[in-house]
């Protein structure tokens, strides 16, 4: 190939130019002598499963958590695809709580919840997910989401011991959304696996869904970029902390933690641009230096609000909530606190009602 | 084919591409930039008259990826909503191929580093797996099974619940 290059001379260039195809070549798995091989047969057929083990487990990523266990009954290959199987969901489905007919064509049927008695239901979601659990600790999780609010009768160590095996550096994406039934015993989220020797330094997203959750003064996470917080027992100060100490976060929201009432963050969010605070119904103050900070959407316009200065938010979306002022008030307050708005939605159903 | 312009420099250069069984294709250059090998292979300054050769790649899927990219290098910025959503039945009918193309897709879309393609025949693959028993994939993909009769029993039984169809502990079953 190289007597056929254009670029005269420069032997030293020509071999660092090629050392980088290589290189590249090497990145993508290929063995980089193929480039320079005389021509090949075409490629033999091969069956699935013989193909790089690399493209198969790319192709099982793309299979929800159920069809990629079952295919790891068809050979070995599709079985180690399934050992690694980086993407756990657990959802009514995946825990058999939905019924769902093999074939091509699927369909979904929600399963009577009478066909389960007393704690039945959660003694069948917690086998299932022990075993699969089991087979994936130490692969390298990437996203683990439990949904497990048809299941309120879990207990809280259970969860807390899956937490704990799969949550170790590398994660990205955690979610965990449980019952919002009343009666149940409500769940305290770990802090420890958010510390730095679990998933704390790699962990992008953090979706937590009725539960507590009270971290340490010391926790942060800062690798995080995405936090949604909903029906959380949080106060304003432990939150304040830990966004302290989360600095890359870019994306915030809130919604129905009735815990906090003063919000107040001490360090500048350099990285902030989406907060979103509703349905708080204790919140009287809202206070972050956030520059870079461009939607804004809230609930209540009761609540004092300081998003530093200068003031970068062009969307704003206001969702009044039992105030009778609320579009007065978008019309002669928010044009002073957020000079640079482009866009303004406002709703405020009271006031159209009347 | 006709003889690729040598012309450095120039951005609508065709660039030339030579199958493993050694047939010429040509595409513009902003359609072999989609592949990450043949753009550092173009910034390298490697293509010339007599192409580059891909080894690995037969006529076939190559005729298929130089289809891909040239139709998606034309499309590449400032979509509308309707030629994106003609781009999207592009693809659809695109990889609507048999199983044997499709293995040659998902390998030589690797090989080259044509992000876009690849996740569309990986997608393809996987939606082709979804939904089918064991033994339905193994005859969809020409699958031996390769497990002894103790290791499949022991491989089924640990993923049962993927199997079920309903099976609630009690009722129902």
């Amino acid at each position: 190939m190289d007597g056929k290059r254009k670029r005269p001379g420069g032997t030293m260039e020509t071999r660092a130019t090629k050392c980088r195809t290589m290189q590249l070549l090497h990145e993508l798995g290929t063995s980089a002598k193929i480039i320079d091989a005389p021509y090949v047969e075409i490629m033999p057929e091969l069956p699935l499963d013989k193909l790089p083990e690399d493209i198969l487990r790319h192709i099982c990523s793309f299979m929800p958590l159920k069809d990629a266990a079952r295919a790891a009954c068809v050979s070995h290959g599709f079985l180690r695809c399934w050992r690694h199987y980086p993407i756990l969901i657990f959802n009514s489905e995946t825990l058999g709580l939905i019924k769902r007919k093999l074939g091509l064509d699927a369909e979904e049927v929600p399963l009577y919840e009478s066909a389960f008695r007393g704690n039945d239901k959660e003694s069948h979601a917690v086998s299932k997910i022990d075993h699969i659990i089991k087979n994936h600790s130490g692969i390298g999780v990437k996203v683990l989401k439990l949904r497990l609010f048809p299941c309120p009768k879990i207990s809280g160590a259970v969860i807390d011991r899956w937490l704990e095996t799969v949550i170790k550096p590398g994660i990205k994406e955690l979610s965990l959304e449980m019952s919002s039934c009343k009666k149940r015993t409500e769940y305290n989220f770990p802090c420890s696996v958010l510390s730095n020797k679990a998933g704390g330094g790699t962990i992008q997203s953090l979706f937590l869904y009725s539960c507590a959750f009270h971290p340490t003064v010391t926790l942060g996470c800062n690798s995080l970029t995405s936090l949604h917080l909903c029906e959380v027992h949080i106060c304003g100060e432990e939150l304040g902390q830990f966004l302290s100490n989360s600095f890359a976060l870019e994306r915030l929201v809130i919604s129905d933690c009735n815990d906090i009432i003063q919000f107040k963050v001490p360090c500048r969010m350099q990285q902030l641009k989406y907060l979103e605070v509703t349905k708080c119904q204790m919140l009287q103050v809202i206070e972050i230096d956030a520059p870079k900070l461009s939607t804004f959407i809230y609930w209540d316009v009761g609540v004092q609000i300081s998003l530093g200065d200068p003031l970068q938010v062009k969307y704003i979306r206001l969702m009044g909530y039992k105030q009778p002022n609320t579009v007065c008030y978008a019309r002669t307050e928010l044009p002073s606190i957020m000079p640079n708005v482009e866009s303004l939605i406002v709703s405020s159903t009271d006031e159209v009602k009347q | 084919m006709a003889a690729a312009t040598d012309d450095a420099g120039d951005s609508n250069e065709m660039i030339r591409v030579v199958s493993s069984d050694g047939e010429h294709f040509e595409m513009p250059e902003a359609a072999a930039n989609l592949s990450l090998v043949l753009r550092h292979m173009i910034e390298d300054d490697c293509a010339d008259a007599a192409g580059i050769p891909l080894a690995v790649v037969a006529a076939k899927p190559l005729a298929k990826i130089v289809d891909y990219c040239t139709k998606h290098a034309a499309k590449s910025s400032g979509l509308t909503i309707e030629e994106a959503e003609e781009l999207k039945r592009f693809d659809a009918e695109f990889i609507e191929v048999d199983t044997d193309m499709l293995y040659d897709l998902l390998v030589a879309a690797d090989f080259m580093g044509v992000e876009g393609l690849s996740k569309l025949a990986v997608q393809r693959t996987a939606d082709l797996i979804k939904g089918k028993t064991p033994e339905q994939n193994r005859e969809t993909f020409g699958i031996v099974n390769d497990f002894t009769p103790e290791e499949e029993e022991e491989i089924c039984k640990e993923n049962e619940w993927a199997f079920q169809i309903t099976k609630p502990p009690s009722r129902l079953c």
